[in-house]
């Protein structure tokens, strides 16, 4: 993977920033010695580490704004950060940039339970807004698996998913109004407390734009009463068919579970040697299918699932019996990356989606494509969405292993196209997929994305390098070819 | 004004590319329904999309509905009804609204994000947008977006078109979100609470059970719905969804016995009464100019005491708070109200202007001068010429 070339000119006036950035914040939140930079060297992508010029610790909105306006008068280039866990090189730095880090933004500013919401900055973690809520008989429900680690500013730049959004949607769904600053320094409020926007959609476009349209230094994300009943099953299949077949026959069936999440072997023999949640290590594949409503809801929609998991070949269908247990059957999967990296030095997660009904087809298919390579691979997927995450183990000190890995990735993103679904569920383009993007879009597709950034960040100082393979100027973006000599207007046949 | 009606997507292209050559300002149409919203535009021709009409793409099984954008919305819902599903976020058709006839087509329902009751809990139309194909103001046909529920690649584009009346692109081909239609419908309605109980009643109600839909009507709203016309209060009407519907609602009403009057609907009446309140139809008889305000759910109820309607005035609140629907004959200065009552948390839209024609008030909810200039320079990229719906939302947009 290529990065820009860095600007030499800037580099060499790397101390003047630094010293530059110090005038601005307050004491101490200026990173620019070795060691302090190493730490943000990468992200959740380890495979990639850049180290950048600096990194700056903003505590408010008014410093993120003086560094950004700082940044676009100075043309350096700005890499906005929040936990670090992106999994596509989000957040992997520029040489001849700095890092605008949100761990000082991190308070929960308001929980406002009568308009079910709360206002947060950004460098607050997913899960903190659920712990604040909790006691109130609410959550936010959005549950990446990172949800510890991961911020929310993070979650509204990648539009993070989770095992429940299926039924409740992604980080998009969920966010109401956020802050954000411009490159320029200017700050704009979008939306609020209330439902949709008075215009253009903003938050939708601001949001899962990977830290290229501007900085969040406020979200505001609704929050959900937490549901009367839940409950999970887990369900053992001898082989990935039948599991597939069951989640095609759950849908079919009109249920919309709250999550639905499928583990092939390897992943269910990773994961239970991690977590001992009581997975059968026979089993071909594994389903755990939640339900969530009033009682009575979930008393209907556990014996369906059951039913229905039994007709299709289930050997073994289990019922959570209490929330310990059903947390038990979640920990297996949501510590399934983890677990994959105690059991090989390195591994890489995949994020395709697919329509359903082609699961086992694309299963197969990674299986033959792991043999080839020989590179092993555990599959763990948002089954009810068609989302994969074939996780490659490999080992990155051997030499080739990596460009093999990311090549036979590279196959599977492309079959996922091809089977009529898409390169990224929920990680993110980043700098992993972006030279895919032409698997996907035309040239045109890419342009009018462009546009999109130019109206934002015309010098592409914001994140560059990320999502798109090639970077247009902004001037030549906005030329318009126009076709004179055409037919004079109202002779043309339609008109 | 001349009406182009291209029957594919090249054709389109055409359209848009003379009419830049030509600065040709183009009146942007599906099946025309919702045409009245808007501010006028300057547009002296016109393009449709009505003859690029059909279903592309259903698969029942994946939950995933695609169409060319001119698809008559019914013959969709038909299909999708056979198939026991639906869209969940219910597009408000406003035809009786506008006292027209025509038909409104799947673009257009996306273009004017209008979404019905379900909204709070189900989302709006621009939550279930997973693609479409365009033509943008530079007579370029693109795509975002896909076919799969899940999907970060890329921009969301499909966030920008919805709602944005025909002012960036011309929608050629959307795809949609599906959902399994519930077994049953319950309605509670509970006649005699006022605008002050509202949001409380909501809250009480979802304490009990989940409910889909909930809406409060002043008694010249229920006058106006025959099912509910001999309630002589404002009244909340609760929807509830699943295989036991008819019973939750019940269970509901138990709450609320001795406080207020008790009506349960079983899931005939209550598609019919859901697709009336849907459809605004209390407000469709009412003189004067409709507005819908979006807001902080709490502030729901000093807003309406702050508008000082009349007592015979027809009004709505839908979305279990967060949004009101009214009619005022009396000039009220809304924003300001709405200003006054929720701050910054809320927008409201002129939806239907009064008698007078098109008054100075702004049709879309005034923005801040930073985002107002962010909007115009996405507008400018997408339609550097402002040949599509120039002016229709904002004066440079
Ligand atoms: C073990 C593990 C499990 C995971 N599971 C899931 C999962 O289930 N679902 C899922 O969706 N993802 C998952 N991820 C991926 C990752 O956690 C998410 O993408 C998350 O949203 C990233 O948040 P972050 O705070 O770590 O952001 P970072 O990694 O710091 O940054 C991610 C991107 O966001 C930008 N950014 C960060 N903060 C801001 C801001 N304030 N303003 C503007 N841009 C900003 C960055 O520039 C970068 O492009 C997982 C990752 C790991 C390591």
């Amino acid at each position: 993977m290529r990065m820009p070339e860095p600007d030499r000119a800037i580099i060499a006036r790397r101390a003047e920033v630094v010293s530059g950035l110090e005038a601005l914040v307050a004491p101490g939140s200026v990173i620019s010695d070795r060691t302090g930079l190493r730490v943000y060297e990468t992200d959740g992508l380890t495979a990639y580490r850049q180290v950048p010029m600096a990194v700056v610790l903003p505590a408010n909105t008014d410093e993120v704004s003086t560094v950004l306006r700082f940044c676009h008068d100075r043309g350096i280039k700005v890499v906005p950060r929040g936990g670090g866990t992106s999994l596509s090189g989000g957040a992997l730095p520029l040489a001849d940039g700095i890092v605008l880090s949100a761990a000082k933004l991190n308070r929960v500013l308001e929980i406002d339970l009568a308009n079910q919401c709360a206002v947060v900055q950004p460098g607050v973690t997913n899960l903190a807004i659920t712990d604040a809520v909790s006691d109130a008989g609410y959550y936010y429900a959005p549950d990446p698996s990172s949800q510890i680690a991961c911020t929310i500013g993070g979650n509204v730049a990648e539009n993070a998913g989770g095992v429940h959004c299926l039924k409740y949607g992604l980080t998009t769904n969920n966010l109401l109004g956020l802050e954000a600053v411009l490159i320029t320094g200017e700050v704009i409020r979008i939306g609020g407390k209330h439902f949709d926007s008075e215009a253009y959609d903003l938050l939708g476009i601001i949001t899962g734009s990977e830290g290229l349209l501007c900085v969040v230094t406020e979200a505001t994300v609704r929050l959900l009463r937490k549901p009367q009943a839940v409950q999970a099953v887990l369900a053992a299949f001898p082989d990935n068919t039948q599991a597939g077949d069951c989640v095609a026959r759950i849908i079919g069936a009109g249920l919309i579970p709250a999550g639905m999440e499928m583990m092939d072997g390897p992943a269910i023999a990773a994961a239970e040697a991690f977590c001992h949640a009581g997975y059968p290590l026979d089993a071909g594949a594994l389903l755990i299918v939640e339900v969530d409503g009033s009682a009575q809801d979930v008393l209907v929609g556990i014996a369906r699932v059951k039913e229905i998991a039994t007709a299709c070949g289930a050997t073994e269908v289990r019922a959570s019996r209490s929330e310990d247990e059903r947390l038990v059957f979640w920990s297996g999967r949501k510590n399934a990356f983890p677990a994959i990296g105690r059991i090989s030095p390195d591994y890489y997660v995949m994020d395709g989606t697919i329509p359903r009904r082609r699961l086992s087809e694309m299963l197969r298919l990674i299986s033959e494509l792991s043999a080839q390579s020989g590179l092993r691979i555990a599959n763990v997927f948002h089954a009810g969405d068609g989302n994969l995450h074939p996780m490659i183990m490999y080992d990155s000190a051997v030499p080739g292993e990596l460009e093999r890995t990311e090549a036979l990735g590279a196959e599977i993103l492309k079959a996922c196209v091809r089977m009529g679904g898409v390169l990224t569920g929920e990680h993110g383009v980043g700098i992993e997929k972006r030279d895919l993007m032409d698997v996907m879009f035309d040239a045109v597709d890419l342009d009018h994305q462009q546009r999109l950034k130019c109206a934002f960040d015309a010098d592409g100082l914001l994140n560059p390098g990320k999502v798109f393979p090639v970077l247009h100027r902004c001037a030549e973006l906005g030329r318009l070819h126009v076709h004179h000599g055409q037919v004079p207007f109202p002779d043309l046949p339609r008109f | 004004m001349q009406l182009a009606e291209p029957t594919t997507e090249e054709e389109l292209c055409d359209v848009v590319r003379v009419a830049v050559a030509h600065d040709v300002p183009l009146d942007v149409l599906g099946g025309g329904t919702k045409r009245a919203i808007g501010r006028p535009t300057v547009a002296t021709q016109a393009v449709t999309t009505r003859r690029m009409s059909g279903i592309i793409d259903y698969d029942p099984t994946e939950l995933v509905m695609s169409a060319h954008a001119g698809t008559p919305l019914h013959i969709i819902q038909t299909a999708l009804a056979e198939r026991a599903q639906q869209f969940a976020f219910e597009p408000r058709g406003l035809n009786r609204l506008f006292n027209d006839a025509g038909e409104e087509t799947v673009g257009g329902v996306v273009a004017t994000n209008l979404s019905g009751p379900r909204r709070f809990a189900a989302g709006a139309v621009r939550d279930h947008l997973l693609g479409f194909r365009a033509v943008s103001g530079r007579g370029e046909l693109f795509k975002s977006g896909g076919r799969v529920v899940k999907n970060v690649t890329g921009y969301d584009l499909s966030k920008l078109v919805t709602g944005s009346f025909g002012t960036l692109a011309v929608l050629t081909e959307v795809t949609l979100r599906v959902v399994p239609r519930p077994a049953e419908t319950g309605t509670l309605v509970l006649g005699g609470v006022g605008v002050d109980a509202t949001v409380a009643v909501f809250d009480a109600a979802s304490q009990v059970g989940a409910f889909t839909a909930g809406v409060l009507l002043t008694s010249a709203s229920l006058s106006a719905l025959p099912r509910l016309a001999t309630i002589d209060h404002s009244a909340v009407a609760l929807r509830f969804e699943g295989d036991a519907a008819s019973a939750a609602a019940r269970v509901a009403a138990q709450a609320f016995v001795g406080r207020y009057s008790t009506t349960i609907l079983e899931t005939e009446e209550s598609l019919d009464l859901w697709a009336q309140i849907r459809d605004l139809r209390y407000l469709a008889g009412a003189p004067g100019a409709v507005w819908r305000v979006s807001l902080a759910r709490a502030t729901v109820a000093a807003f309406v005491a702050g508008l000082g309607l009349p007592a015979d005035a027809p009004l709505g609140v839908d979305w279990a708070g967060g949004q009101v629907w009214f009619a005022d004959t009396g000039g009220i200065d809304v924003r300001n109200v709405l200003k006054a009552a929720a701050g910054p948390d809320g927008h409201a839209t002129l939806i239907r202007a009064g008698s007078d024609g098109r008054p100075e008030t702004p049709v879309f909810h005034p923005q801040s001068d930073v985002v107002a200039a962010l909007s115009r320079r996405i507008k400018h990229h997408f339609d550097p010429k402002g040949v599509l719906n120039p002016g229709r939302m904002y004066a440079d947009i």
